[in-house]
């Protein structure tokens, strides 16, 4: 799924990771200091332009990515309006006693976007980004010592390995009389239990994936071409100029209007 | 100079009293073709990672005696070094890889060895020609079967371009059909390059035309053969059987007929050197095919008795997958049934639905006329011992008593019983100098015995097995197959999963055959294997021994003939 979009030949797939990962920073931390709720506003529906118009990926994927964390931001909406800091003054309506205050609401719904603003972003980095082309970039301009950077690959390879042999040893408990525990007591014995074979299993894989690392002649030293090299492009030049010239007409409208 | 010297060299590993290797002292010349036999945990493995420097430098063990490779000894020479004069093919297709795709993983070793892109660029084009995986480029080299990622293992390999190349059993974890394949790429390496191979390797029938030179270690890791395969298996056949070493089916075959009387004026080590030695007695295939007359074993003469599990079109989807499509079959009490099919042709999944991991989308299942749904997960239990692949993977307490009092507890045995019971099931398994330790510190051949003997709480009917010899050597595999025909005799029901059309032969009383999410055969593996048709389609092979068996009679036919 995830790897489907990676690949996809849009023009944010095109770009430096590097880049990629730096505005993903500069976003958040410039969100930190916003307050009113257009800002955020505003950055949510271009950032879901750019994932559709520069990404590739549908309406509905993002929809679909992006539910959980609308749902954990109208909490935000919610937990603000009814326990505020500061109750507002401007009251619009009672909710079961409790005043509901414009102030609260713009507050609220400020806090609810910026969360969703680093859940989009976010996922314009994870969307976009070929886990592979991330680490490359990352040894290849960020001084990530390779061994480090392959040796996350691998583990990266594993992950589904993992959800396979857990979903085995789950099965293979069941069937000896071992049902899925719901006290937290049970729990923590059942954890122990899957956790040993899975970590049996994790160090072998570990230790046999090292050693054909090894003998592959990997000694985690610089001293090393590339097949790929990430080079910035045009496109990394683009990615630039669009996104200040976001922040710039971002700014612009700010100033207009709040 | 030999490529490879080694003298008196002697590996122990850490907290372990034994050597695994003792005293080996082997030269061999650029280009041999060399099988390396041995007990699992021999001490082949060891010797492969001595060979490239991996032991002692990064896999800690105690190293005495001196390895020279091309003269340089691995030890002092880096890693770089070493990889570009010794290449290794792994057992495990899934951990041998550390990018996502195929032309990356390739371009992985050449980046090591600091090539310019342009030469790793026609480097991985040859390499992935060579191997035929050139159209799976951008795949990722996760989505591919084992058969696949053990050609891209390979393709690795001879992108490096090393002189010298150890395969570490690359075709124990594949299919039949995958292994085939892998075999016919790896003859061609052998005939057409003058690389040194060194194959470490159970599954010889195909392999022995390729090879030069046998070397056999004992499980106390000295050398105790070396020489021409022919010499090897003519008169070392014993000793390689009392070690629990695999030896080729046809060997075997022709000590036996030597037995009857047979003369070889050259021992065969191929079915045509079989051939050429039996017609210059005057034997052929052609005088005896009538098939009749070949015994039936003893275990395949129970009567038909009552249906024990009976499916009626179970049909079975994963995320919007067929895997399994109108599949009905009945298994009668006191069969021993094999469950064959390709990678990927659902018989795990079969055989979960049957204990209801899965649950079928439509179709029923009845086990002693029961519909299993009415049944809990205990009374199921009491009926159905399952056996899973990982024997790892169902262990739940933490030392080898415990393991096997564990379902017994849970059925209600009392302590008397109990005690009782687990006393016979450690003597039965021979694991009684366990009873105390940790399921997880036993070998491979212990681990899957206690996962039977754990399994088997008592007065079950029916035992399911998925693939139970997987990764089990000769010794162990054959104490495994003769304890299920135990069970099997005294009335229990077998239904085991594999891919070793061998065992298939020697113990089954059925097959049952899944191809592409359907029933493809149903019945007496005689006659399967004299369907053609059927056999390639389900990537299936029959076994060596069933033709060898014909022979067998053929010759004995002519020798009455003759002395009459």
């Amino acid at each position: 799924m995830l790897e489907h979009w990676q690949k996809h030949n849009g023009f944010l797939q095109q770009v430096n990771p590097i880049l990629k990962l730096v505005s993903l920073l500069i976003v958040i931390a410039a969100m930190v200091t916003v307050f009113d709720p257009w800002t955020p506003l505003a950055v949510v529906v271009i950032t879901i332009a750019l994932l559709r118009l520069l990404g590739g990926i549908p309406l509905k994927v993002i929809g679909l990515f992006l539910l959980p964390f609308s749902l954990f931001a109208l909490s935000f909406v919610w937990m603000t309006v009814l326990f505020p800091r500061e109750r507002g003054t401007d009251i619009l309506f009672h909710l079961l006693f409790v005043p509901v205050t414009l102030e609260n609401v713009l507050t609220g719904i400020a806090l609810g976007l910026r969360s969703l603003v680093f859940a989009l972003w976010s996922l314009l980095f994870v969307l976009t980004t070929e886990p592979t082309k991330l680490m490359l970039g990352l040894v290849q301009h960020c001084k990530l010592p390779p061994r480090f950077g392959y040796g996350m690959m691998a583990a990266y390879r594993f992950v589904p390995l993992f959800r396979q042999e857990l979903n085995q040893i789950r099965a293979a408990h069941q069937i000896r009389g071992m049902g899925e525990s719901r006290s937290l007591r049970g729990r923590w014995e059942q954890l122990k239990r899957y956790a040993i074979p899975l970590l049996a299993g994790a160090i072998r894989k570990a230790e046999r994936v090292a050693i054909a690392m090894e003998s592959k002649g990997f000694d985690g030293s610089r001293e090393r071409t590339y097949y790929r090299k990430i080079s910035w492009t045009g496109y990394d030049l683009l990615y630039g100029m669009l996104l200040l010239l976001i922040v710039a007409s971002i700014l612009l409208l700010r100033g207009m209007f709040v | 100079m030999p490529s490879i010297a080694i003298n008196r060299l002697s590996v122990r590993y850490p907290f372990q009293q034994d050597e695994v290797l003792l005293d080996v002292s082997l030269n061999i010349t650029q280009g041999e073709k060399v099988l390396l036999l041995g007990p699992s945990g021999g001490g082949k493995s060891t010797l492969a990672l001595a060979l490239s420097g991996i032991i002692p430098r990064s896999v800690e063990a105690e190293l005495k005696g001196e390895v020279l490779i091309d003269g340089v000894d691995p030890q002092l020479a880096g890693i770089g070094v070493m990889s570009r004069k010794i290449g290794i093919l792994f057992q495990d297709p899934d951990t041998q890889f550390c990018m996502t795709t195929v032309e990356d993983e390739i371009a992985f070793g050449l980046e090591n060895m600091g090539l310019p892109q342009t030469e790793m660029e026609s480097r991985i084009n040859s390499s992935m020609a060579l191997t035929g995986i050139s159209d799976r480029r951008h795949a990722g080299s996760q989505e591919l079967s084992g058969g696949y990622k053990q050609r891209l293992g390979l393709a690795c390999l001879l992108a490096m371009d090393q002189e010298m190349l150890i395969l570490d059993e690359p075709t124990a974890n594949l299919d039949p059909a995958a292994t085939e394949e892998m075999f016919s790429l790896l003859a061609q390496l052998a005939t057409r390059s003058d690389k040194t191979l060194l194959f470490i390797e159970h599954k010889l029938d195909d392999l022995l035309a390729y090879i030069g030179r046998v070397i056999v270690l004992d499980d106390g890791g000295r050398v105790v053969a070396d020489g021409e395969p022919r010499f090897i298996f003519q008169y070392k056949l014993d000793m390689l059987l009392e070690l629990g070493v695999w030896v080729p089916r046809l060997c075997m075959a022709a000590r036996d007929l030597e037995q009857l009387g047979m003369v070889w004026s050259r021992f065969p080590l191929t079915i045509a050197e079989w051939e050429e030695g039996l017609g210059e007695q005057g034997i052929s295939l052609a005088d005896s095919v009538d098939r009749a007359v070949v015994p039936l074993q003893a275990n395949r003469l129970i009567p038909i008795s009552a249906p024990l599990l009976e499916l009626e079109k179970i049909t079975f989807n994963y995320r919007e997958k067929n895997v399994l499509d109108d599949i009905s079959f009945t298994i009668a009490t006191g069969e021993f049934v094999a469950l064959l099919g390709a990678n990927g042709s659902g018989k795990s999944t079969l055989v979960q639905l049957l204990v209801k991991l899965l649950m079928p989308a439509k179709g029923t299942i009845r086990l002693g006329g029961k519909l299993i749904d009415k049944l809990s997960t205990k009374e199921l239990m009491r009926q159905i011992g399952f056996v899973f692949q990982n024997p790892e993977h169902q262990f739940v307490r933490d030392t080898v008593e415990d393991e096997l009092a564990y379902g017994l507890r849970i059925l209600g045995y009392t302590e008397e019983q109990l005690r009782i019971r687990v006393g016979e099931l450690l003597h039965r398994f021979k694991l009684e100098p366990y009873r105390e330790q940790n399921p997880f510190s036993l070998s491979q051949g212990q681990k899957r015995r206690l996962s039977v003997a754990a399994t088997l709480t008592g007065d079950q009917q029916l035992l399911i097995l998925d693939e139970p010899t997987f990764g089990q050597d000769y010794v162990n595999t054959v104490a495994l197959m003769e304890l299920l025909q135990e069970l099997n005799r005294e009335g229990k029901t077998i239904l085991m999963v594999t891919h070793d059309m061998e065992l298939v032969k020697q113990y089954a009383s059925q097959v049952i055959v899944l191809h592409e999410r359907e029933l493809l055969y149903q019945g007496a593996p005689e006659l399967f294997f004299e369907e053609e048709d059927l056999l390639r389609r389900a990537a299936m092979k029959r076994p060596y021994s069933d033709m060898l068996e014909r022979w067998k009679q053929a010759y004995t036919e002519s020798g009455y003939h003759l002395t009459f």
